[in-house]
Order: structure tokens, then C-alpha cells, then sequence
């Protein structure tokens, strides 16, 4: 794969794979253009290392842009940096839509179960080995997701 | 009422496409970087004013990290302590928190050469030793049995036991030394056991339930690595053959990190090893001098 096939598999795939981005860090559009820049920019690294399988999608961007944001969650987790947990939620600069809106208002892990069951449709086992929990404590969080958006919903339709 | 469904749909419908402006900053980045500009002169999209001071937060924060985890190296290979003792507990142990992949565990015969009969159990490529990299649960294999039938019984087996403090406390744990080789297992309430470090070089000690075992002066390792670095290798080599893959924290720290990936591309260093993982490789007078892989549990 050359860097001009990169560049022309940006502009074919980006829409999608910015899509999924966003679903992971709600509305804080400068997390989702991170997560999709170093999607990008490390698909150029294993490119020129010819390090990529033959048929790169979307699908295999998606993964990538998943292991970008699961990776810095778990650096979040384990460093327990409270100051940076602490720091203002950046304010959503798109037209986020009641959805997306519902999802940022979650805590992150929350959000997190919610897109990988969803979206990816990995089963609760799947989504424990990802974010390192237990099987029971991965049901509990999707289900205090689950209860967590459907209140979100309630309360912007509501408002 | 289906909330699966309900839920499904809106998470579906929750994705937005990039902005224009999105779009094009990312393709201005992507371009620099095909154009040969470093990554690191690549800055990065969160690097403005407003949202991108958290992102810079998470950068400082992870090198801030990987200095720490190269100091808990330190620990390990310099100052002749473990990480059972050493390593402040400030999450839970991995062990009985992290389901682990199952893995194989790969024959027991392993390749040697004429001019160093030692077998090439270590990789600096993966981080593994015998195949066992550190995080990954054992299926039915028995895997001391497989690194016993290559180096022989332990020199030191301190069986399984509870650890008093420290990263691992409450947890059963079992070290087992060969020479200066020493393989931290770890085991969770229902059996399953992983390997939580391994370490070659550097000396050390462990205690697991109240004893601790040193090993002699001068112990060797019983093992060399598949790509050629090994204790004793200069730091020359080493640099020469893993140069793009090694961060050195300092000139004085004589420790350096070591990613699987070219280090312009991971800024978190310590987390792309594996997640969760780091490894280690120390430097002493121009010579490596330990090496070692360990789960990041404090």
C-alpha cells in the first residue's frame, strides 16, 4: 500500500470511520478527530513498514480507531489521574442531535459498553477482555448504561 | 417496550461524518505526514487552545507514566527488589481483575546454535519468554513444566503463597528462579494462572509468603533472546538494531522502554508494549544489564 493509497482510502472511509470516532467520545469533536487522525497516521506507519494486510476497509479502520480509544481509556483508568478527570468536559461544537447528546451526557465507560455492544456487537465477554473487566461487572455497567441512556432520552425529550 | 432496540437505534443514529473543517485538518495532517515531516512535528488536532489542553494533559500524563514505569523498572533490575515489595498498590492486582487471553504454549524445544548452546527463549520482538508473554492465562499446558524441560528444575521454587504487600498483596503468587532468570506466576480464585513478570540479569530477590530467596552472586541467565540482545549485549547493538523502538528516559537513567513500534508514533509509549504492559531494558556501563516484562498493576 503507498502513501497516495492511504490518502485515497482517507477520503473513501473517513465519513464512516469519524462516525464511530464520535460515537466513542460523544461531543467533544476534538477527541474524535484525534481518535480518526492517529487511525489514519498509524495506517501510514504499518503501510510503510509493509506491514498492513492486503485488503485494508473500513471495517479494519473501525478496529483500529477502537484500540486507539480503548488504549487511552486504560491509561486514563490506570493512572487515575484525577485532575484530568476533574478538568471541564469540552462543550459539543456539532449539531449533535438528541442521540448523540443522550450518549455524551454518559460517563465514558458507560458509553463506551453501550458502542461496543451496539455497534461493534461484541458479546459481554468480548467487551470484558477489551476494558478489563469481569464478565459480571461488564453486565452491570451495560446494564446501568442501558438505564442511564434511556434517562437521558427521557429527560431531553422531556425538557 | 425493547430497550435493546430502542437503545440500538439510537446509538446507530448518534454518529456524525467529520465537519468540513474536520475533514481537512486531518487530511493537512495525514499530508505532512506523507510528505516526510516527523510525526512529532505532525501536531496533533487537540493542540489548541479549549479542548486541546486536555489532550495535551493525556500526552504529558503518559510520558509522565512511562517515566514512572521505567523507574518501577529500576526498582526491579537495579536496586535488587520486586515488584511484590517495591510497587506501591494503587489498583487492584491484575491477576484476579484482568481476564487474560488463553494461550498455546509452543513446543518445548527451542533454537539453538553451536557458538551459545543456551536456548533462545526470550524476545525482545514480543516481550515473551517461552512463548509466555506476561497477562496471558494458560489453557491446560503446564507451563513451568515447559520451561523446566528446557532449563531443568529451579534453582528456587518458592511454591504458591499469599503476597503480604505491595502490588500483588492478597493475591497467590508463585517465583521460580533459574540463575538470574526469574518467572513471577500469578494464580486467581479459580485456578487460572498467568505469568505477571518475567525478569532476566540484574540480580534481584523475591519473597512470597514470608521467605525470600537472593540468588548467588554471579548468577547467569539460562537464556538468550531470539534476536540477538541479551545481558552483556552493548548498548551500541542494542540501540543499532531497536534504536527506533527504545526511549531513554534520561542520560543518568540507564533505562530504556521499549515499544514494539516506531516511538514517533506512540506518545503513550508504556501502553503500546501491550496494554498494560511494560518492558524494560537497563543499560549499565554500555552493556545491557537486565531485561524485563511485567504487567502494569500499580
Amino acid at each position: 500500500m503507498t502513501d497516495d493509497d492511504v490518502l485515497a482510502l482517507y477520503a473513501r472511509t473517513v465519513d464512516e470511520v469519524y462516525r464511530y470516532a464520535s460515537r466513542l467520545a460523544g461531543g467533544d469533536r476534538s477527541w474524535a478527530d484525534e481518535l480518526v487522525q492517529e487511525t489514519y497516521l498509524h495506517l501510514l506507519q504499518r503501510a510503510r513498514r509493509g506491514d498492513v494486510p492486503a485488503a485494508v476497509d473500513t471495517g479494519w479502520l473501525i478496529v483500529s480507531c477502537r484500540h486507539r480509544f480503548l488504549d487511552e481509556l486504560k491509561r486514563q483508568r490506570r493512572r487515575q489521574d484525577r485532575e484530568l478527570r476533574a478538568m471541564p468536559r469540552a462543550t459539543a461544537d456539532v449539531d449533535a442531535g438528541p442521540a448523540l447528546e443522550a450518549l455524551d451526557r454518559l460517563p465514558v465507560d458507560q458509553r463506551t459498553v453501550l458502542v461496543l455492544k451496539y455497534i461493534d456487537e461484541m458479546s459481554v465477554g468480548e467487551i470484558g477482555r477489551e476494558i478489563g473487566r469481569s464478565v459480571h461487572a461488564t453486565e452491570s455497567l451495560l446494564a446501568r448504561a442501558r438505564t442511564a441512556l434511556r434517562a437521558q432520552l427521557t429527560k431531553g425529550a422531556a425538557s | 417496550m425493547s430497550d435493546d432496540f430502542d437503545i440500538e437505534n439510537t446509538i446507530r443514529s448518534a454518529g456524525h461524518p467529520p465537519s468540513p473543517q474536520s475533514r481537512d485538518q486531518i487530511r493537512t495532517r495525514l499530508e505532512a505526514a506523507v510528505r516526510g515531516e516527523s510525526m512529532a512535528q505532525v501536531h496533533r488536532i487537540g493542540d489548541t487552545p479549549g479542548n486541546g489542553h486536555r489532550r495535551l494533559m493525556f500526552t504529558l500524563v503518559g510520558l509522565t507514566a512511562a517515566a514512572a514505569a521505567a523507574l518501577g523498572a529500576l526498582v526491579i533490575v537495579n536496586r535488587d527488589e520486586t515488584v511484590l515489595e517495591e510497587t506501591p498498590a494503587t489498583d487492584p492486582p491484575v491477576v484476579s481483575t484482568v481476564p487474560a487471553p488463553v494461550t498455546t504454549l509452543p513446543p518445548t524445544t527451542v533454537p539453538t546454535t553451536a557458538a551459545d548452546q543456551r536456548p533462545a527463549a526470550m524476545s525482545i520482538e514480543d516481550g515473551s519468554v517461552f512463548g509466555l508473554a506476561p497477562g496471558e492465562a494458560f489453557g491446560s499446558d503446564d507451563p513451568i513444566a515447559t520451561v523446566e524441560q528446557a532449563l531443568g528444575p529451579a534453582d528456587h521454587d518458592s511454591g504458591w503463597g499469599v503476597v503480604d504487600d505491595g502490588c500483588l498483596a492478597g493475591s497467590d503468587a508463585r517465583v521460580l528462579w533459574w540463575g538470574d532468570l526469574s518467572l513471577l506466576f500469578a494464580r486467581t480464585e479459580d485456578g487460572t494462572q498467568s505469568l505477571f513478570m518475567w525478569r532476566a540479569g540484574g540480580g534481584g530477590r523475591s519473597t512470597v509468603a514470608g521467605e525470600t530467596y537472593e540468588p548467588p552472586a554471579g548468577a547467569k541467565t539460562p537464556i538468550r533472546s531470539r534476536e540477538g540482545i541479551d545481558i552483556g549485549t552493548s548498548e551500541d547493538d542494542l540501540v543499532q538494531q531497536f534504536g527506533d523502538r527504545l526511549l531513554r528516559y534520561s542520560p543518568d537513567a540507564q533505562t530504556y522502554q521499549y515499544a514494539p513500534d516506531p516511538i514517533e508514533a506512540w506518545p503513550g509509549l508504556d501502553d503500546e508494549v501491550a496494554p498494560g504492559r511494560s518492558f524494560i531494558i537497563r543499560v549499565v556501563d554500555g552493556e545491557v544489564a537486565g531485561i524485563a516484562m511485567f504487567i502494569d498493576a500499580c
